[in-house]
């Protein structure tokens, strides 16, 4: 999928573990998981909302699209 | 009684009496083969047949085949309902059964029909088809749409299994 998903290396600035920011948003770890290994086939808005609140940032510098071609 | 429910009874039901019903087609066609005279009275086109000839032996041979393919039909779909039964819905499983159920029943309608067709032509010694709408369900077009109808319904299941994963991997 072209559309690349940089949370780790948001995570990893924010010096924050993955389940800690899955219990701050609100939504499964194992869900955080689909999110982070580009496997999830839509995110919705209140999801990335809280993305972004919880790890001040802007969306994108949480996706990122990159053409395959 | 909930409706899955009743339909799997009617299934086993059908399932059950068409089983011993193909077993003892095959036993007495078996046994008039190998005896040389019929213990039951064999019918193709509703003709009674005194003679075995290799064209009747073919045609009764046929239309075991197709009793095989209808026993094996009601079985895939007694499955099928067992599946349902389970809760889960729109699997990679219902989805290839319905398929296969529909081709099954098209695939039989239209041998019954060539098989009726050829019994006409070869014991009947008249040509013609029975193509007609009758006023029943069990007319060659609406057990042909059935066949299709079953196809259309796996395409459906599978565009909801689609949906349904979509639905899943959103966060």
């Amino acid at each position: 999928m072209p559309i690349i998903v940089n949370l780790d290396s948001m995570l990893e600035k924010r010096n924050m573990k993955s389940n800690e920011l899955a219990e701050r948003i609100g939504i499964t770890t194992a869900n955080l998981s689909i999110l982070k290994t580009g496997k999830a086939k839509a995110v919705r808005f209140s999801t990335l909302e809280a993305i972004c609140r919880e790890l001040e940032c802007q969306p994108g510098d949480i996706l990122e699209f990159e053409d395959e071609t | 009684m909930k409706q899955p429910i009743l339909l799997k009874t009617i299934l086993d039901i059908c399932f059950i009496l068409l089983a011993f019903s193909f077993l003892g087609a095959v036993i007495f066609f078996t046994l008039t083969l190998t005896q040389g005279e019929s213990f039951f009275p064999i019918t193709v086109n509703g003709n009674v047949l005194t003679e075995f000839t290799p064209i009747t032996i073919i045609l009764v041979s046929a239309e075991l085949i197709i009793g095989g393919l209808i026993l094996y039909t009601v079985f895939i779909l007694r499955k099928l309902v067992r599946n349902f039964l389970k809760g889960k819905l729109f699997t990679r499983f219902q989805i290839a059964t319905l398929n296969m159920v529909g081709q099954l029943i098209i695939l039989i309608t239209i041998a019954q029909g060539i098989i009726d067709f050829l019994g006409k032509i070869l014991i009947d010694s008249t040509a013609g088809s029975n193509l007609g709408v009758k006023f029943s369900f069990g007319s060659f077009w609406f057990i042909l749409a059935i066949g299709l109808f079953f196809i259309y319904l796996s395409k459906i299941f599978k565009n909801a299994k689609d949906l349904k994963e979509e639905n899943e991997l959103t966060v």
